[in-house]
């Protein structure tokens, strides 16, 4: 479920023609500078998190995958 | 900067503050006396003017047409619901926090509504119109050229994102119809007041809230151990003017940024991103570590974002300040974005 959600909300931005769960989000240039910040928010909103300092590094932000397994490592699913 | 800050919006009611006498009561209106003055005055400082008024919007609007003020006027609210909720939408168009508002009404009701919902709203009674050019919160530091155009500018925007969404939340196609060009050039003396400004102004893209007085900003422009960078944006819809600023040191091993920042206008422009690439290149040109500073300021989280999804890490942190080394790949401008650099 947090995948998929995650998944709407980035095709929704329409990012991509061909997103997928894997898609490298940095290599398309799809987040950066300050999109990065509203999906930091759009998370935060939706899962009900707080995400904190060490929780922002790339590896969590590369790929849908990535994190909706940040997320439910935090809410401890 | 708390209650000193200055005032970037002025919201004005109509009936018996702008003018005398009511709309909507077919009374004879008539602008008070010396009202264009002060509009014409702030409006040259760059404060931004708009309207909270209830009345019927065409006979609103038209009576400012028939003024020749229309135009001063951004967003204008005009309607039936609470002041408040006017105010409110007016800062989520403009994007601009509340705390730099004020409004100015006849009515002691209406700007108790207000100072309700919204205590950092200043307040001001009609009467006091005259006076408030003279008013330090609507006195800004300096004048510059990019203070005179600002309304110009933000009409610009509000066309834009008639445009945007059109594009139904398609942002990376939106980007790229706008044509954007970005020029990162060496701050030059003649633009260290709209520098000074920038680092006033800004205070969510701002990596470490610092402040600079004139002589200290000056100094950077005339010395080797430091590389002061502007920013100017244009797009097909007109000039952005100057809109970020980066600030960085060299030391021995590192090249080190003390200042990151970018005007909330360019949100979501990849301004930030072309910056760090733009650092990044040139400290791995030279041979240097790229490191940058970072202070919580309780609101520029943003800024902080920024740097970790960009391929920084966090070396070091004490207290608020947090120092960040580039560690990531070497990366390219966003596509969207024509970059000048002009050394």
């Amino acid at each position: 479920m947090t995948k998929e959600k995650i998944f709407e909300f980035f095709k929704a931005k329409g990012v991509s023609d061909n997103l997928d769960f894997e898609t490298d989000l940095f290599k398309g240039g799809f987040i950066d500078s300050l999109f990065a910040f509203e999906v930091v928010v759009f998370l935060e909103e939706t899962f009900g998190v707080h995400l904190d300092n060490k929780d922002i590094t790339e590896e969590n932000f590369r790929t849908i995958t990535s994190m909706a397994s940040m997320i439910d490592r935090i809410r401890g699913v | 900067m708390g209650d000193k800050k200055t005032i970037k919006c002025l919201v004005w009611d109509l009936d018996n503050t702008l003018w005398d006498g009511t709309l909507l009561e077919g009374d004879d209106i008539v602008l008070r006396e010396g009202v264009v003055d002060v509009i014409r005055e702030l409006d040259n400082r760059g404060i931004l003017l708009s309207i909270a008024s209830k009345n019927e919007p065409e006979d609103a609007l038209e009576a400012l047409s028939r003024f020749g003020l229309l135009e001063y006027f951004l967003v204008p609210q005009i309607g039936w619901g609470p002041k408040s909720d006017s105010i409110a939408e007016i800062a989520r168009l403009l994007n601009i926090g509340l705390d730099t508002f004020a409004f100015i009404d006849d009515q002691p009701a209406e700007r108790a509504e207000v100072t309700f919902h919204h205590p950092e709203v200043r307040v001001y009674d009609a009467s006091e119109y005259l006076t408030l050019p003279d008013l330090p919160e609507f006195t800004p530091r300096f004048i510059t050229p990019d203070s005179k155009l600002r309304r110009k500018m933000y009409q610009d925007d509000l066309q834009r994102r008639e445009v945007e969404e059109q594009f139904a939340g398609n942002s990376e196609a939106f980007l790229k119809s706008l044509n954007m060009k970005l020029t990162l050039s060496r701050v030059k003396e003649g633009d260290l007041e709209r520098v000074e400004e920038l680092t006033l102004r800004t205070n969510q893209l701002n990596s470490t809230g610092a402040t600079y007085d004139y002589e200290e900003l000056r100094s950077f422009i005339h010395s080797d151990e430091h590389l002061f960078l502007i920013a100017e944006l244009t797009d097909k819809f007109g000039d952005y003017g100057k809109i970020g600023l980066a600030l960085a040191e060299r030391s021995e091993h590192a090249l080190t940024i003390k200042l990151l920042l970018m005007s909330c206008r360019v949100m979501n422009r990849g301004i930030g991103s072309a910056f760090l690439v733009h650092l990044a290149k040139t400290a791995k040109a030279e041979g240097l570590d790229l490191l940058a500073d970072f202070v919580s300021t309780g609101r520029n989280r943003a800024m902080y974002i920024t740097y970790k999804l960009m391929g920084f890490e966090e070396i070091r942190q004490e207290g608020n300040w947090s120092l960040l080394k580039y560690s990531g790949a070497e990366k390219e401008y966003p596509d969207y974005l024509e970059v000048e650099v002009i050394e």
